[in-house]
């Protein structure tokens, strides 16, 4: 049949008088919801790891980033919700931690990170870092 | 205003070329459903959106696409990175190496090039809304064929993540739809 595998996101009423299920490791599934997470065909998540410890940490912070970011989403539609915001404010606190870390032991990832060297121009740029 | 730093979304590390995948994927960038007028297009329609929920969402939305055409610019990089001439001319693509050489520019797959005409601002929330629904639903699509065609892991996981986050942001476009046409209801 033509549209065998024609998928549709489901019509669902979104989190209608109940609180989220975030998923704590949303950020391989690219999603913090568990009721909203749709995989594609057989595929499984990936589980993220590097080499290096540079790259351990990078990726924390990647995670950290993608957290706040779908959160961010979320609570620009539901301010109020105080359970969300407290998870989010948490995992800006963790980020923070990561970023200053890194920034310490490796390189800029912020220009105001730029300390007494002037180390903002130093590779690698997000598009050549082998590290991740 | 805005604030670079240097982390993408999501690790892309292409191990090895692919320009057959390089041509399919630059759509993602300047195709119709391409991550550079989903960014443009919810940027330019932030700013007749209704409500601070409106506004919010839609920027924040623009934010993480300009995030995403990040990554389909460094996916291209490493597929097109140590291609011969030969190899380009093989895939199709020498008439782009003549045009842009090894650089990144928004195209389809049909080599045609990015345009405004992509997305539409027609300054109703709920018409722009409708649109935005439709694009995340087009763009996913085309990730998953793209998935397809994809063999190796190193393509597979980002295409992945960037289809499931069409999928998150359908949820939150379609939340606030509702939410207006409620609204519009009870006026």
């Amino acid at each position: 049949m033509y549209f065998d595998d024609y998928s549709f996101i489901d019509n669902i009423e979104l989190f209608a008088g109940k609180s989220i299920n975030i998923n704590d490791s949303g950020y391989i599934y690219g999603n913090m919801f568990k009721d909203e997470y749709k995989p594609y065909k057989n595929y499984s998540v990936y589980k993220l790891k590097s080499d290096t410890e540079e790259g351990n940490l990078k990726l924390k912070i990647m995670e950290e980033m993608f957290i706040i970011n779908d959160l961010n989403l979320y609570l620009d539609l539901h301010p109020g919700d105080v359970d969300v915001y407290s998870y989010f404010k948490n995992h800006e606190n963790l980020l923070e931690r990561y970023i200053n870390e890194y920034q310490n032991n490796y390189g800029s990832i912020y220009l105001n990170a730029v300390k007494e060297k002037y180390n903002w121009i130093n590779s690698p740029w997000p598009w050549e870092d082998k590290n991740v | 205003m805005y604030k670079y730093n240097k982390i993408l979304n999501y690790p892309v590390n292409i191990k090895n070329k692919d320009l057959k995948m390089a041509k399919l994927i630059i759509t993602q960038l300047g195709g119709y459903a391409g991550e550079l007028g989903a960014a443009l297009r919810y940027f330019c329609q932030k700013f007749t959106m209704p409500d601070d929920e409106g506004k919010a969402l839609l920027n924040d939305i623009a934010t993480e696409e300009l995030g995403h055409v990040e990554m389909i610019s460094s996916i291209l990089c490493g597929l097109m990175k140590d291609a011969s001439l030969k190899e380009l001319e093989e895939a199709g693509l020498s008439g782009y190496y003549v045009e842009h050489g090894k650089g990144i520019y928004p195209l389809d797959t049909g080599e045609v090039q990015f345009d405004t005409k992509l997305f539409a601002v027609t300054g109703d929330p709920i018409v722009d809304l409708e649109e935005d629904l439709a694009a995340e639903e087009k763009a996913r699509i085309v990730y998953e064929r793209l998935i397809d065609y994809a063999k190796t892991d190193d393509l597979i996981a980002p295409l992945l993540f960037l289809r499931q986050r069409e999928v998150v942001h359908y949820n939150r476009f379609k939340e606030l739809l509702e939410k207006y046409k409620r609204e519009k209801d009870i006026k």
